[in-house]
């Protein structure tokens, strides 16, 4: 059985498990498990222009989803049937704004689907593009991210963002809380957190120990119990007639049966110890910038198991986790990587990985590019992997209860295009999301309809069973009412 | 049905497609009598040419090859259906010819039985006094005829404790204050398994194990802190000691060294993360569901003997469960320690001193209670109170029959109630004074012994209507041990249509003319008229007519009456009846109906001691555990 428990132990943590309990009968209404929503992100987009096959699953006669053929999604394989990819979202508000340069609108807006400030007077009332100040990298967006608006909407914990090597999203901040400035336009920012200790002693460590009844101490430990019931059966058999022994078996066999149905209950947070993935940096060493890259690895794994933790036991329902690697070196363990031939690992002509993607032009230098992006899909393989493993008591596993959103803020980030931006969502969100889905909403001469980030999000929302419209919806063609295909 | 279909699973030839239900089912809609009647009746064939086609179809229908009996060496078919195929031949000669004419197909037995059971099962036929599959019956063994002069042993299933059972257990060996969490299977008895001593009515269903589990956490978890410590350093002897006492009460017997090693380990494994009581009490969830507790179980493989001696303490289990409903008491365990249980003449001297005690007449009551299909039955007509004071009289009339020569009589005729403040208004009768314990006895005019007592009348009634399907069934199955096939597949839905309105006396007269009805109900619904009388609460409607008929025994049993009173000074003036209530102690006792062959000799001693004694239920209650198949055990043949 694929239980909780073993998950913990494989995701590196020391967990004292509460109770057991049996998982419903088929007349018992199951426990409420809540719905969660997870944003992963990395940075740069996909080069869906340069490498669009390498990414872009084919289409199938039944729109199911194939990914083994598509290097950079392949490592996907196994979660194929629990994944929608969607090829045609764009980020449609650039045309709205005046950037400062190819980054900072499109990661201040991806997430929001929501005009910068510097779009408006200070009445609100919009500025002609001419008009408009050249967007900042502090420029705030005027309107809450969809993490935000939905956790407000569910009426939970305000989403706690993780990251990966930078705190602060290179030349963006994706993040706004449904909350205003004191401006009165400007929703506010919220950072990253890139300390994966941190955010284990901040959002886990510290939360109040459950307090247990001995009862519930004993039910913990009802497999061990089981196991030694039916190793009493066991010794019987031998010393009984036929008929005796079937009736001793079918006993035996029940209470196997019984053991197939323990679920435990969502883990207490205060129960949950940290243990450190192989790799993870010690004393001292920076945990972001140019030199924690040795440990990017270690670190990704780790705060990948802390927003794990955080949901299965409770401490948050939405979470993102960005991977962001703007101005750092572009993954120099990947010149060590025995994925990449050893003629390749020399060929890496930039400072940085955003640096890195800009000379996606050049053919030979996407085999070390492909393997970049594979780290992410890896990565991204990595969290499915975790949340599958966890199985919840109304018996679904973590990912079927939630609802995974891996984007970026570019399609092609070579290119700072924000068109045709990577999505892929996975999960089951108790049902509601149709999945092993390619879904292909890119324009066509005979299309009319642009599928926006504001219908992505709209979607979402209303898969979360909120019907309402998303983002910015001034002009015509941001949104569509949603995308389709989506609901189950 | 699915008995059969088991026995033929068993063999490994059932076919590989089929499930033993989906064999049960085949063999139901094969034995049907609409297919016989269509056949042998509409279509003109003869019943040996139906009844060679039926074992030929049954063959190509569930046999894997087509072939049951492959085994040149195989003479006959298995015991149990060899005892079929007697029993339904002696009983298709006076009984079952109308609707089964089966019988020379019986004689068929060559080499393939499952051609000859095919054709011994098409007499589960409708409306007829027959044999229920897999229950040979035993016609009443009263004289001498039959030669009981050998070794008797019985064979007993291995059976799951019942629930008051376990709950006696644990109370004994644990704490009196201890009770069994609701969700605790209960037994769940029926016409074919009608007493919670029956394995059957305890399967191993998934409920079951579930319930076992959390009652054995919610018990561990309340006697925990009673486990007492252990000075330092000396923890797994001290360990070691406890559970060794724990499980010789659960057990009923000291348990191996392989046990508690098993037992000390799970101590040793919890002990870490628990504290020192804690983990016996976890070694304890562990002892509480393991089989040595929840079983009833006497080891003894076929070792080339007819019968082996119980152990002395086997007895003392046997004797406990059966007088005290629990552990042994301090004199029965000393009179196991000390082999004083192994002649029949300390058997009986012991079961008479436990059926003297408030125990061990309450065990004794739950017999009756059992009789009367009280298990697991909750009356819709009582509320809780009046419930638990008609289970309150229910005892005093069995203390009272106890007390009584012939207590059989005074079972079935006794005019005697008992009464509280809450029976007093119940039975509308005025005030009285009472005894220190708040109960007097009265003179209750209908009353017919527990024949008309409101649990009984309750238990056979759709509410406050009265069914003289159900009454005529308890009295036929019962007391007079008539075996009532299941009704047929669709029979309620093709009853016979008695008009709008129709009384039960019509309705019954419909079924009486219906070829699908008519077998078993002219065997019950005459005896239940005479219960019209009284209501589903066991009030009396004087206004009907009561007039009934008894047949089919041949005795002084049979003839008409006139209500429920005289139906009971029939059923104690006859020998049938007291053999037959002898026999379902019998079955109560050993948990199983018995053998036709291997148990007759048991049925007959048990019933020549209670007749001879004139009906005593003392001696009657206390005769089994005299009779030598108590003390041997019948070995069963090794996997």
């Amino acid at each position: 059985m694929n239980s909780r428990r073993l998950f913990l132990k494989g995701a590196g943590a020391t967990l004292a498990l509460p109770y057991l309990t049996w998982s419903s009968g088929a007349a018992a209404a199951p426990p409420a498990v809540p719905k969660r929503l997870v944003i992963f992100i990395n940075g740069q987009g996909n080069l869906n222009n340069s490498l669009c096959d390498l990414w872009t699953p084919p289409a199938m006669p039944d729109g199911s989803l194939e990914l083994s053929g598509r290097p950079m999604l392949n490592m996907l394989t196994p979660h194929q049937k629990k994944m929608v990819v969607v090829r045609g979202v764009d980020n449609a508000l650039m045309g709205y704004y005046r950037p400062a340069n190819g980054h900072v609108g499109q990661g201040h807006t991806y997430l929001s689907a929501s005009l910068p400030r510097t779009a408006v007077d200070d009445a609100g009332n919009y500025l002609a593009y001419d008009s408009q100040p050249p967007m900042a990298y502090s420029t705030c967006c005027m309107g809450p991210s969809i993490d935000h608006f939905l956790a407000a909407k569910l009426g939970v914990d305000e989403p706690v963002h993780l990251a990966v090597n930078e705190p602060y999203g290179g030349e963006y901040h994706p993040f706004y809380k449904v909350t205003k400035d004191p401006d009165g336009l400007s929703n506010t920012q919220v950072n990253m957190v890139v300390d994966p200790t941190a955010v284990f002693n901040q959002y886990i460590a510290s939360r109040p120990l459950p307090q247990l009844s001995r009862r519930e101490r004993f039910a913990a430990k009802r497999t061990n119990v089981l196991d030694a019931v039916r190793d009493s059966f066991n010794a019987l058999y031998s010393k009984v007639g036929r008929e005796d022994r079937l009736r001793l078996q079918q006993h035996a066999q029940r209470i196997s049966e019984l053991q197939a149905t323990l679920v435990p209950p969502a883990p207490q947070c205060g129960l949950l110890q940290q243990n450190n993935p192989a790799g993870y940096p010690t004393g001292d060493q920076p945990l972001w910038g140019g030199a924690s890259l040795p440990y990017e690895r270690a670190l990704s794994t780790a705060q990948i198991n802390n927003l794990v933790q955080m949901l299965t036991c409770g401490a948050r329902d939405v979470m993102t986790l960005t991977h962001d690697n703007y101005d750092s070196p572009p993954m120099p363990w990947l010149a060590t990587d025995t994925d990449v031939p050893e003629a390749e690992r020399q060929n890496f002509p930039c400072a940085s990985w955003h640096g890195f993607v800009h000379r996606s032009g050049s053919a030979a230098n996407h085999p070390v590019l492909i393997n970049g992006f594979r780290f992410y899909g890896k990565q991204f393989k990595y969290l499915l992997d975790q949340m599958d493993a966890v199985i919840e008591p109304n018996g679904q596993s973590l990912l079927d209860n939630s609802l995974v959103l891996w984007i970026s803020e570019f399609g092609d980030g070579g290119a700072h295009s924000t068109d045709n931006l990577p999505v892929v969502l996975a999960g089951g969100l108790q049902g509601a999301l149709k999945t092993n889905r390619f879904i292909d909403l890119a324009q066509t001469p005979l299309q009319k309809i642009r599928y926006t980030t504001g219908d992505l999000h709209t979607s979402i929302l209303k898969l979360f069973g909120f019907n309402e419209t998303f983002g910015f919806t001034g002009f015509q063609g941001l949104n569509n009412g949603g995308l389709p295909g989506l609901a189950a | 049905m699915r008995l059969l279909a088991g026995e033929l699973a068993a063999t490994g030839r059932l076919r590989s497609t089929l499930s033993i239900k989906m064999a049960a089912d085949i063999l139901s809609t094969m034995n049907s009598p609409e297919l016989y009647l269509m056949l042998v009746e509409q279509r003109g064939w003869s019943q040996q040419q139906w009844s060679r086609w039926v074992g030929d179809a049954w063959v190509r229908l569930l046999s894997e090859r087509g072939v049951v009996c492959d085994d040149p060496k195989r003479s006959g078919p298995p015991r149990r259906w060899q005892g079929l195929m007697g029993a339904t031949s002696r009983h298709h000669s006076h009984s079952c010819a109308r609707s089964c004419a089966l019988l020379p197909l019986c004689l068929a037995w060559s080499h393939c039985f499952v051609r000859g059971a095919a054709l011994l099962l098409m007499c589960a036929c409708s409306g007829v006094i027959s044999t229920p599959p897999g229950v040979p019956p035993i016609t009443p063994v009263r004289s001498a005829e039959l030669d009981c002069s050998g070794q008797q042993a019985m064979r007993v299933p291995t059976q799951r404790l019942s629930a008051s059972q376990y709950e006696r257990v644990v109370r004994d060996a644990l704490g009196d204050q201890l009770r069994l969490s609701p969700s605790y299977p209960s037994a769940k008895v029926s016409t074919a398994s009608p007493y919670s001593t029956f394995p059957e009515a305890n399967p191993p269903a998934d409920f079951a194990v579930k319930g076992i589990a959390e009652t054995a956490e919610v018990l561990a978890d309340a006697v925990t802190d009673g486990l007492g410590g252990c000075d330092a350093g000396g923890e797994l002897g001290c360990a070691r000691a406890t559970l060794t006492g724990l499980a010789t009460k659960l057990y009923r017997r000291p348990p191996t060294a392989e046990e508690v090693e098993r037992l000390t380990a799970v101590f040793s494994s919890m002990r870490g993360e628990f504290t020192y009581t804690e983990a016996l009490g976890l070694a304890l969830t562990v002892m509480l569901q393991q089989p040595q507790t929840l079983y009833m179980i006497e080891h003894s493989l076929d070792a080339g003997t007819f019968a082996l001696p119980l152990e002395d303490w086997q007895l003392a289990q046997r004797m406990a469960l059966l007088y005290l409903g629990g552990l042994p008491d301090a004199q029965l365990h000393r009179a196991a320690v000390d082999g004083g249980l192994t002649s029949a003449a300390a058997r009986k001297a012991e079961a008479s001193r436990l059926v003297s005690t408030p125990r061990g007449r309450a065990a004794m009551t739950r017999f009756i209670f059992e009789l009367l299909g009280q298990e697991g039955f909750v009356a819709g007509q009582f509320s809780p109170t009046v419930q638990a004071a008609l289970n309150q009289e229910l005892a005093k009339l069995v203390d009272d029959a106890l007390a009584q020569p012939d207590g059989l009589t005074a079972l079935l005729t006794s005019k005697k109630g008992f009464v509280n403040d809450t029976l007093e208004t119940f039975y509308s009768i005025g005030r009285g004074p009472k005894d220190a314990q708040g109960w007097r006895e009265v003179q209750l005019d209908a009353r017919a012994g527990i024949l008309t007592h409101p649990l009984l009348m309750a238990r056979t009634a759709h509410g406050l209507e009265p069914s003289v399907i159900f009454r005529g069934k308890f009295v036929r199955t019962m007391l007079l041990c008539g075996e009532l096939a299941a009704p047929p597949p669709g029979a309620t839905a093709q009853q016979p249509d008695a008009g709008l309105g129709a009384g039960p006396r019509a309705a019954s007269e419909a079924r009486g003319q219906a070829a699908l009805c008519a077998g078993c109900h002219t065997q019950m619904d005459p005896i239940g008229f005479g219960f019209l009388q009284y209501d589903g609460a066991g009030a009396l409607r004087p206004a009907e007519d009561a007039h009934g008929t008894l047949a089919g025994s041949g005795d002084a049993t049979d003839g008409t009456f006139n209500g429920a009173r005289e139906l009971g000074q029939k059923l104690a003036a006859s020998e049938d009846v007291a053999r037959c209530f002898s026999r379902q102690w019998l079955r109560y006792a050993f948990g199983k109906r018995e053998d036709a062959k291997a148990d007759v000799c048991a049925v007959k001693l048990l019933g020549d001691r209670f007749v001879k004694s004139g009906r005593n239920l003392e001696v009657l209650f206390t005769s089994v555990a005299e009779l030598e198949a108590f003390a041997l055990r019948r070995p069963e043949p090794a996997p």
